[in-house]
């Protein structure tokens, strides 16, 4: 009985230590992490619209109720709405893909942008090729998506097209006016 | 305990994937690419390096009863430490690396180390095993990737190396590719490297 | 060397006298659908044809030159492999890709797991999905029969994802003959089924293999279409099923040595096509399934191995 108390308690000190440190840690690199993964989505929304001065982040349940639809930031310029970029999570060969979709307000998409991807290298990792990417940019957010087959990664393109759609989707259905 | 042997095991002569096949997973799963397998590597070796210097620091302290608990909370304390500064700082690399770099804990390359080595050995001698044991992991890991990239998409560390003309043989950036190329190097380091050792 | 012990997984006991005969047979029930290749597919499949042997022999002799064995390529095995090979292929592809397939089947599939008779899965399919893996778009490259090889969809895209057969589908007399758009040699139905008799004929192959293979797809095919017997047909004579079950099932290396273990072999190989035809991505999935099931062989060998005279059941210890 009494050694199993001592066992208890030594392994109580080293879990106790170990959790200290990586409370540590975290606090140190959590902001850091934030303000990174923040500053990815940023400068994408200034590359769809580089007119923007500032954008903020929708939090409506309604919007966020949508299927892979993970974050929406409406951007602006001045006091109006030019646009939205809405984050959207498919589901890719190999993990999820997380994926920013710019739309105007007219109905336009003004670009896409890959902010992670574990898709196979040389295969399905060219969904970040800016080639696939730019042929998104400029078709209308109500129409169907021409987007040219990727030999081989058929399921990574797919699952982009699925991203981009449901955010057209979400744009259509609740976002424009 | 002489350094240099400690070095040379380390590196060459129980290379760790080529001689001991230890931590297979992240040997297989990750080396689709150069700099993957580099990133897989280091980040392995720091945790060896962190957790051999600090089990062999406690080795008095810790009864042999829960040795081994302990030893998977001090690698799991690494690892989580080493993944969050990743997500901080590298953060292209670890969104490469994903799921591995929790699983870094399970390596039994880690563990094995740990109980074999550093639980017995004086500390000094610990941190350079760690460094070696790493480091061969990590020679391996690049090897494995740059060959695969190399064939399967005719680069190495994302440099086009084979131009565009080259027909990249996809089958070797996925998982086959990774046993048949595994395979072949562990044949081509024992024939071309041991028997120079021998 | 010959005091050592050799450790090798079962069988041990291997015929190897009439491998040169076996393969020779091999080789005549092919020459049908060969000659048909080239027929329908012109100069193209000719080289590809020329190009893939000769790839494999060479391989042969280096690989044996450098394990320093006896030099093997005689015995026609890798002649046989060399013909299944471009057969495999579609006409359009460039003339490496023939080579690549050809060290592959031969050198790493074959040679490295200990040449002819220890190969646990068959070459030529082996280096067939190989090829398709990792150059898609070269292996599905499909042309109409003839001279102007104009690029169209194989005979299988007519049933994929459907239950009936679709309009625009080529005749049952042309997938008969081969004259559809395809691999160059498993277009043909009917002069697969001739080479194969004459295999059944020389006693070269059993029928059971094929036969449940075919049977087992038919019923599958049967039941999935509602009783459609056009829909079955068409299941049966497109696609890489006759190639697959007479020529590439039954590759002795690779297949069970029971006679029940054939069977279940043959099962398994029948379902996997069938469930991958019909439910999977693939429209096509003979490949895929005869190398699964080639690598399920030692089990299927060890739950079927006969009961040897006098053994007893194991008393509890």
């Amino acid at each position: 009985m009494r050694e199993i108390i001592k066992l208890g308690l030594i392994l109580l000190i080293i879990t106790s230590v170990a959790g200290l440190i990586l409370g540590g840690v975290n606090s140190m690199t959590a902001d850091i992490i934030e303000a990174r993964a923040l500053e990815d989505s940023m400068e994408a929304i200034e590359a769809f619209f580089p007119e923007s001065d500032d954008a903020g982040i929708i939090d409506d349940g309604d919007v966020l109720a949508y299927d892979l639809v993970d974050e929406v930031y409406e951007v602006l310029q001045g006091d109006t709405v030019i646009g939205y970029t809405i984050k959207t999570v498919p589901n890719g060969y190999d993990g999820p893909i997380e994926l920013l979709t710019g739309i105007s307000i007219e109905g336009e998409i003004t670009g896409i942008e890959i902010l992670s991807q574990t898709e196979t290298p040389g295969l399905g990792d060219r969904i970040t090729n800016d080639e696939f990417k730019d042929q998104f940019a400029g078709q209308s957010s109500d129409e169907e998506l021409e987007v040219d087959a990727l030999s081989g990664a058929t399921v990574s393109k797919n699952a982009v097209v699925n991203g981009v759609n449901a955010a057209t989707e979400v744009f259509e259905e609740e976002l424009r006016n | 305990m002489n350094m240099g042997n400690i070095v040379k095991n380390g590196i060459v002569r129980e290379n760790p994937v080529f001689i001991q096949f230890l931590g297979m997973c992240p040997v297989l799963a990750v080396t689709g690419t150069a700099t993957n397998g580099l990133g897989m590597g280091l980040a392995t070796t720091a945790v060896l390096l962190g957790s051999n210097t600090v089990i062999a620091l406690m080795k008095n302290f810790i009864p042999s009863k829960i040795r081994i608990p302990s030893f998977i909370v001090v690698i799991a304390t690494f690892v989580t430490m080493i993944g969050m500064v990743m997500n901080a700082y590298l953060p292209d690399l670890f969104n490469a690396l994903g799921i591995f770099i929790p699983l870094i804990v399970v390596n039994c390359l880690i563990l094995g180390r740990a109980e074999s080595f550093a639980s017995k050995k004086p500390t000094g001698a610990s941190m350079v095993d760690g460094i070696s044991m790493g480091l061969g992991f990590t020679l391996a890991l690049v090897v494995l990737g740059a060959v695969r990239e190399l064939i399967g998409s005719g680069s190495i560390f994302g440099l086009e190396l084979l131009g565009e003309a080259y027909p990249a043989m996809g089958i070797m950036v996925q998982p086959p590719g990774a046993f048949l190329a595994l395979g072949l190097l562990t044949a081509l380091f024992n024939v071309v490297i041991l028997k120079r050792i021998k | 060397m010959s005091d050592r012990l050799i450790v090798s997984s079962s069988p041990h006991l291997r015929e190897d006298t009439s491998i040169q005969k076996i393969m020779f047979d091999v080789a005549i029930a092919l020459i049908p659908a060969t000659i048909a290749s080239v027929y329908f597919f012109r100069a193209p499949a000719a080289m590809i044809l020329l190009i893939s042997i000769i790839s494999c022999l060479v391989t042969e002799i280096v690989v044996q030159k450098i394990r320093k064995t006896p030099v093997t390529i005689h015995d026609g095995s890798a002649l046989v492999t060399g013909m299944l090979l471009a057969l495999n292929l579609p006409s359009t592809v460039p003339l490496w890709l023939p080579v690549v397939g050809s060290v592959f089947a031969i050198g790493i599939v074959k040679q490295l797991f200990g040449g002819v008779g220890h190969n646990f899965m068959n070459p030529a399919l082996a280096a067939r999905i190989m090829l398709t893996i990792s150059y898609t778009d070269r292996m599905t490259g499909w042309v109409e029969p003839g001279v102007d090889a104009v690029s169209t969809a194989t005979p299988l895209t007519f049933v994929k994802d459907f239950t009936a057969v679709q309009d625009g589908a080529p005749s049952f007399v042309d997938l008969l003959i081969g004259n559809v758009a395809g691999s160059m040699g498993e277009t043909s139905a009917l002069l697969l089924i001739i080479g194969g008799i004459y295999l059944v004929y020389r006693g070269v192959i059993t029928i059971k293999i094929p036969g449940v293979y075919i049977l087992t797809v038919a019923i599958a095919t049967l039941l999935y279409g509602g009783f459609d017997v056009q829909y079955m047909t068409f299941h049966l004579l497109s696609g890489s099923l006759m190639i697959g079950a007479i020529y590439m099932a039954t590759d002795y290396a690779s297949t069970p040595v029971t006679p029940r273990g054939r069977i279940y072999f043959a099962l398994g190989c029948g379902i996997l096509t069938a469930t991958i035809r019909l439910f999977g991505g693939y429209a096509e999935g003979v490949g895929f399934s005869i190398l699964l099931m080639n690598t399920m062989v030692p089990i299927i060998d060890r739950y079927t191995a006969p009961k040897v005279f006098g053994e007893v059941k194991k008393q509890n210890a």
